[in-house]
This record gives structure tokens, C-alpha cells and sequence, in this order.
């Protein structure tokens, strides 16, 4: 009896144990369907895949890091236009940036395959583990590369269309828009020297006028008994104007380094922002948890590389009237010469026996108008310097920004530059 | 039986399908039938409103004024070519029976036609201006009923534009005037308070200044020779804004309808598109405003007046009225009601800085506004921490 006993009591626990296998397999199809159908909404905490992401990003860190060392031997002058770097994959100069181990077309494309074995890799990693979670994870993040290639392809095909448009033959001042932001640079550029230099040269006249006295001990000499000296400072009035020349003066050269700073920026816009960070949000994006973060660098990478340029070349066409701009003239900074004119023609005028008084005053006014005409010149190119240094680019900004934002609302989460426009 | 039931009920179902699929299509190939001709009839519109006046292609009517452009027509083009677009994606969405795909199309075949209504009637303003802005000359928009300094110079009237650019030109000479004489009384006072005379009666010698107190001066003339420099950098820039008018219409206005075609780039279309509008069309009527008020508070014309100056009697009067009467009486006799300065006050305090302050402020928003309207928000605090 003990026995038959036992022999039930065992296989009703056979059973139990058997219903309980039945049950768990059971849930894990159940949790693998359910992880399956979430796939495409849940981003994952999976370790492995953050990890070979963290990898990857360790990866290239480093290489970008060797690019930027090796790109400080590229010198200015030898920068290439952002056309170039856009279409162009040079494989016979290894050490420029456009070169096939710098171009991104290379390290997008690297960087694509290398996601695609990782995320194989993961896949594998999860068949044989049995964790369908990661095996669903993983064919998402194989999605995600296939559309970026699929992005990148698109994007070649705008840069190159974009770069192939020549706006010579459309009459206007220059070939690329990376021609034409360069253009309106150094036409900006110029015209902030120019100014500058008109307001240093009305300092300068109006320093050196004030500093002219007329002193005459014998003025009236009536013998060695009474007589009677004048010390005159005739161009003593000008020195009022000289505050707020100073502080405009110095309101342009403010401008002009800033201008300078655009002009940095455009560089480095052009020969590393498609280099260097497009690849990186590219593989950043082919993975669940820097998917976002890779979106927002492929934002600020397409949007600055194509759109800084495009919009100033759009105000170097506003300010050229469609035409092209010769830069502007700098101004004579004869001052002394000028001066030393009206001088001479003063003392020789007083030098003159029985001399008109008001000869002499009509010429010591001929220092005084050449000095207040070259301050309001000065005065008056303070504003169109204001307008191409200030005021356009504020709006280029504040368009870009906006233009940032869509792209990164699509790509990934949204992002606002807008704050970089509060640098001018 | 049964064969017959069922052959009966997959006829039923397909007829039913048939049923749906008509009922889906006709309202829409109807509705898509109605944007077409409506698309049609502002492109023909467009084109007969261009060759009536400046030919077909390549020149466009601004302000009565026939300008050649590429731009309008390529913007028409690209217009046309995402209009092409649209209805590829609509067919395949069809053929692929899905809705987002037929979503978007419709949505962009929608801002396409709505960028085509802007540049119509963009242009129908900027073309009637010619009709309704002279108009304008006797009209005054801030104080009905007052006459307006435009009306005694209407010979001078071209169109909006010019006449606007010609008044803050008139401006810009009358600051410029005003700094240059007001320099030339501070070194005739200068020469005065620099002078001394030293007397030397045999061994005796004297330092005597004529007019010491005359440099206390300067740091007065000083502020005032900086304002008057600000307001003439000022109107120097609105001068030069005005002065992008044409590029506006004929570069960023079909740039911005470009832009606006695409979906990621709409909302930079929508503020190039509204920058236009703004600066074209608000701003010059703001500057009539402003002329109005100007002309209000200082009945002078600007372009005619001559900037305040004092004489070389006018100075010795003026050191007359300080011995007489004290610095406060001269300043209320050549600053205050009917002085010879009270109108470079008026002219440059309100014509030149205060109200085109408020005018662009008003006009950042009115813009702002539009660009809100036209589907994009853009940010102008910057612009307005500019100004």
C-alpha cells in the first residue's frame, strides 16, 4: 500500500512538474510574441547591444580624435570648398580631408557595415541564449541601418545636385553656395575694415587738429614797455566728436572679429561637420538607446553643412542685387598729408603782409570740414556695416535654427540652436 | 444550392468592394478635379498678369515696374515639379492602399497650393500698389483729416518705395547737416574758450582767458554729438534695409516658396515668405505713419528744411542771453517751443529714432504673425534685443 502510495504521490508531483514546463513554455512564447509585437515601440535596456554601442562609440571617438590630429596639418589655404568635400572621394591623397579614409561617404558606409555586423552579432548572440527580446531588438536596429544607408543615399544625391547647380549661368556673382556664404564674407570682412579704418583715420585727423595752437608772445609788441601775446587752439572744438567716434570705432572691430569667427566656422563646417560628425550620428543612430542623440548629430551636421552656406549665400545675392561685389576701397590714410595741406596754406596766408583775417580763418576751416566730412563718412558706413554683420546674419540664424529643429524633430528629438544666434 | 449560395455571396462581397471602391474614389477625384482647375487658374492667372505687362517669361511686375527674374519662374517650376511629386506618392499610396503615404501627399499637394495663393496675392498687392498707394499722398493715416507734407511734394512721387527712401534720405541730410554745424558752433566756442590773452606791461605778465567757462561745454556737446551719430548710423541702416526691398521680392520671396515646398524645410520658407511681406509691404506704409506724425509735431518739410546752425551773431547773441539772463534762458530760447533747435529735437528724437524703434518692433511681430500663419514659428527675440 506504502508503495502504491508513493507511486502516486510521485506521479502526481511528475505531472505538477510537467504542467509547470508546460506553463513556463507556455509565458516565454506568450513574453516573446508580446516583445515581439513592442519591438518597434520599446528601446531597450538590453546590456549587450548598450554595450557594443558604448564600444563602438569608444571606436570612434578614437578616430575621430587621429582625424582631428592629423587634421592639423592641413593647412587654410589647402581646405577644401564644401563641394568637394561633399562629392568628391579622393583616394589618391591620403592625407587630406577628402580623402577615402576621411571622407564620410567612406565612414558612413564603415560605419553602416560594422553597426549591421554588430547588430548580426547581437542577433546571433540572442538565438543562442534563446532571448527572442534581444533577437527583436536586433532586427530593429537592422531596420534602422538599412533606412539610414537608404537617408544617405537621398542625401548624396541632394549634395551632388545641389553642388552641380553653377549660379553663374544664372547670371548670379558666384558658382557654389559655399561660394557665395565665402563671398559675402569677405565682402563683409572688407567693408567692417574699411570702416574701421575710416573712423581710425578721423581719430587720428581730428587727434592731431586738436592737438594745432597758434601761440603769438608779440601779438601787439609795443616796444620792450607793453605787450600783448594770443594762444589760440583753433580746432579745440573738434575733440567732442571723438567719444563717439572711439566707441563705434570700436563697434567695428567687434564686428570684424566676429565676421572672422563666421568665417572660422564656415571652415569648419565645410571640411569636418560631414566628415566627422555625419558618420558618427550615423552609426549612433543604427542602435535603440543613441538612436535620438545620433538623429540630433545627423540634424546638425546636414543642416549646417547645407544650410549655413545656402542662407548667406542668399544675402551676399540680396546685398549684390543678383550681381557680384567688388570689395570695397579702403579709404586714404594720408591724414598727416591732408593736414600738413591745410596748414601750410594757413601759415602762408598769415605770412602774407596785411593778410585778410578772413582769409586766414577760411583756411584753418578747410583743416576743420575735412575733418568733420571724414567723420560723417565715417559715422554713415558704421550702419551698412551694422546690417551685413549684425542685423542679416541674426536672421540666417534664426532661419537655421528653425530648419535644425524640423530636421531633428524627424531624425530624432527636437533640438534648438536658437541660442547661437544670441552669439552676435 | 449551396454552389449557387456561395457563388452568390462572393458576387455580393465583390460588388460591395466595387460599391466602397466607388464611393471612396469619385469624392475624391472630384475634390482633387476642384485643386486642379483651382491650381490651374492661378498658374494661368499668374502668367496672362506677367504677359499683359512684361512678356512671359523671365520678367515679373513689381510696382508697376517690370524687373527680370529667374527666380519666380523657377519657383513656379519647382512648384509644379512637387505638385508632380505629390501625385506620384498619392498613386502609389493607392496602389499600396496606405494611408499615411496618401496622408502626406494630400498634405503636401495642400501647402504647395497654399504657397501658390501666397505668391498670388502677394503680387496682387504688390501690383495694385501702384493703383491705390498714390492714393496715399493725400491721405493722412495718423491724423485723419490733417494735411500731409507728401501732398506739396507730389511731384516727386514714383511709388511707395522710392518715396520712403527718399524721406529717410531726407533725413539722413538733415542729421548730417544738423552734426555739421553743430561741430562748427562747438569749435567757434572752442576758439573762444582756448583763447587767452597774455599782457605784459614791462615786467608784469598776465594770463587772461577770454571765455574759461566755455569748455564746461563740451562735455554737453559731447552727448549730444554722440546721439546725433547714432541716429544718423541708424537711419543710415534703415536706409539700407529699405533698400534690400527688391532683393526681398525678387531673391528670398521665391526662395521662400521653395523652401516651403518641402516638408522639412516649411517653416524657413514661412519666415522668408513673411520677412518679405513685412519689409515690402508693412514697413513702407509704417514709414508714411511716421511721416504723418513727424510732420504733426514739427509741420516743416524735412527734404526742404535747412538743419539748425547759428551765426556768428547768432553766437555773440547767444553769449548775450547767458550774461543777461543765465545758461537756462538761452538753452529754453534756442531748445525750447520755437527755438532754432527745436526741430533737429523733434526731427531727429521722433522721425529718426522713437517711432521707426516702434515701427520695426511692430513689424518683427506682424511678421512673426505670418510666419505663424504660413505654417512656421520662428523666434525674433534676437532680432528684437538688436534693435
Amino acid at each position: 500500500m506504502m508503495e502504491r502510495m508513493k507511486e502516486l504521490i510521485n506521479r502526481k508531483k511528475e505531472r505538477k512538474r510537467k504542467e509547470r514546463k508546460t506553463n513556463s513554455l507556455q509565458t516565454d512564447t506568450l513574453q516573446t510574441e508580446i516583445l515581439q509585437k513592442n519591438t518597434f515601440q520599446t528601446e531597450a535596456q538590453g546590456i549587450p547591444l548598450s554595450s557594443g554601442a558604448f564600444i563602438l562609440f569608444v571606436l570612434l571617438f578614437f578616430f575621430i580624435l587621429s582625424n582631428l590630429l592629423s587634421a592639423e596639418l592641413i593647412s587654410p589655404e589647402n581646405l577644401p570648398t564644401g563641394c568637394e568635400v561633399a562629392t568628391k572621394l579622393d583616394f589618391g591623397n591620403q592625407t587630406g580631408p577628402t580623402s577615402a579614409e576621411q571622407n564620410w561617404k567612406s565612414l558612413s558606409f564603415i560605419g553602416l557595415l560594422l553597426s549591421a555586423a554588430f547588430v548580426s552579432i547581437i542577433y546571433m548572440i540572442g538565438k543562442a541564449i534563446d532571448a527572442p527580446g534581444l533577437m527583436a531588438r536586433a532586427k530593429t536596429d537592422l531596420i534602422q541601418v538599412a533606412v539610414t544607408g537608404i537617408a544617405l543615399v537621398f542625401l548624396y544625391g541632394i549634395l551632388s545636385s545641389l553642388c552641380a547647380i553653377d549660379a553663374k549661368e544664372f547670371g548670379f556673382g558666384f558658382s557654389s553656395f559655399f561660394d557665395g556664404a565665402n563671398k559675402y564674407f569677405e565682402y563683409s570682412r572688407a567693408y567692417a575694415l574699411k570702416t574701421y579704418l575710416e573712423a581710425t583715420n578721423s581719430i587720428m585727423e581730428i587727434s592731431a587738429l586738436t592737438s594745432f595752437r597758434i601761440n603769438s608772445p608779440n601779438f601787439i609788441d609795443l616796444g620792450t614797455f607793453f605787450k600783448l601775446g594770443v594762444y589760440i587752439q583753433p580746432y579745440a572744438g573738434y575733440g567732442v566728436t571723438i567719444g563717439a567716434i572711439n566707441w563705434f570705432a570700436s563697434l567695428v572691430l567687434l564686428s570684424y572679429s566676429l565676421i572672422t569667427g563666421f568665417m572660422v566656422v564656415l571652415n569648419a563646417i565645410q571640411t569636418y561637420f560631414l566628415n566627422l560628425l555625419l558618420p558618427a550620428g550615423v552609426v549612433l543612430r543604427c542602435f535603440s538607446p543613441t538612436r535620438d542623440f545620433g538623429g540630433i548629430l545627423i540634424a546638425i551636421s546636414i543642416g549646417l553643412f547645407v544650410f549655413y552656406p545656402l542662407l548667406f549665400s542668399f544675402s551676399y545675392m540680396m546685398i549684390s542685387k543678383g550681381g557680384e561685389l567688388s570689395p570695397p576701397g579702403l579709404p586714404n590714410m594720408d591724414w598727416e598729408g591732408k593736414i600738413n595741406w591745410a596748414v601750410s596754406r594757413a601759415i602762408i596766408v598769415s605770412s602774407i603782409p596785411l593778410g585778410s583775417a578772413v582769409q586766414l580763418i577760411g583756411q584753418l576751416s578747410t583743416g576743420g570740414n575735412l575733418a568733420t566730412d571724414s567723420l560723417l563718412n565715417a559715422y554713415e558706413d558704421v550702419g551698412p556695416a551694422i546690417l551685413f554683420i549684425y542685423i542679416l546674419p541674426a536672421i540666417n540664424w534664426i532661419i537655421l535654427a528653425a530648419i535644425v529643429r524640423e530636421l531633428s524633430k524627424v531624425l530624432g528629438q527636437e533640438v534648438d540652436i536658437s541660442g547661437l544666434a544670441r552669439m552676435i | 444550392m449551396r454552389v449557387k449560395k456561395e457563388i452568390n455571396e462572393s458576387l455580393n462581397k465583390r460588388s460591395k468592394k466595387a460599391k466602397l471602391f466607388s464611393v471612396r474614389t469619385i469624392p475624391f477625384f472630384s475634390s482633387f478635379r476642384l485643386i486642379f482647375v483651382s491650381f490651374m487658374f492661378f498658374v494661368i492667372l499668374s502668367a496672362v498678369s506677367f504677359a499683359t505687362e512684361c512678356g512671359l517669361f523671365g520678367n515679373y511686375l513689381y510696382n508697376g515696374v517690370c524687373v527680370p527674374d529667374y527666380l519666380v519662374n523657377l519657383s513656379t517650376i519647382i512648384m509644379l515639379i512637387s505638385v508632380l511629386i505629390a501625385s506620384a506618392f498619392y498613386m502609389i499610396g493607392i496602389a499600396l492602399e496606405h494611408e499615411r503615404i496618401k496622408q502626406w501627399s494630400k498634405d503636401l499637394l495642400f501647402q504647395i497650393l497654399g504657397s501658390v495663393l501666397i505668391l498670388g496675392v502677394y503680387l496682387g498687392i504688390a501690383a495694385s500698389l501702384d493703383f491705390w498707394a498714390p492714393s496715399l499722398l493725400n491721405t493722412n493715416l495718423a491724423y485723419v483729416g490733417e494735411p500731409t507734407v507728401r501732398s506739396f511734394s507730389s511731384a516727386n512721387w514714383v511709388n511707395l518705395h522710392d518715396h520712403v527712401t527718399h524721406y529717410v534720405s531726407c533725413l539722413i541730410s538733415y542729421t548730417k547737416g544738423s552734426v555739421k554745424n553743430i561741430v562748427g558752433i562747438t569749435s567757434a566756442i572752442s576758439i573762444l574758450a582756448t583763447t587767452s590773452i597774455n599782457i605784459q606791461i614791462s615786467d608784469y605778465n598776465q594770463f587772461y582767458s577770454i571765455f574759461a567757462t566755455g569748455s564746461g561745454l563740451s562735455s554737453l556737446v559731447s552727448i549730444a554729438i554722440g546721439a546725433l551719430a547714432s541716429t544718423l548710423i541708424q537711419l543710415r541702416l534703415q536706409l539700407e534695409i529699405l533698400n534690400l526691398n527688391s532683393a526681398l521680392f525678387s531673391l528670398i520671396l521665391p526662395l521662400g516658396l521653395v523652401f516651403r515646398s518641402f516638408p522639412y524645410t516649411r517653416s524657413a520658407g514661412a519666415a522668408m515668405i513673411a520677412i518679405t511681406i513685412g519689409f515690402t509691404i508693412f514697413l513702407p506704409i509704417f514709414y508714411l505713419i511716421i511721416e504723418d506724425i513727424g510732420y504733426h509735431y514739427y509741420p516743416k518739410n524735412v527734404c526742404l528744411e535747412s538743419p539748425p546752425s547759428v551765426s556768428f551773431f547768432g553766437l555773440v547773441g547767444m553769449g548775450i542771453t547767458i550774461a543777461k539772463d543765465g545758461a537756462f534762458a538761452a538753452v529754453q530760447k534756442y531748445f525750447g517751443q520755437g527755438g532754432d533747435f527745436e526741430g533737429l529735437i523733434k526731427v531727429a528724437v521722433i522721425q529718426a529714432t522713437v517711432l521707426p524703434l516702434i515701427a520695426y518692433l511692430v513689424v518683427l511681430n506682424i511678421t512673426k504673425r505670418i510666419a505663424e500663419i504660413l505654417g512656421g514659428e520662428i523666434d525674433f527675440s534676437t532680432l528684437v534685443r538688436l534693435i
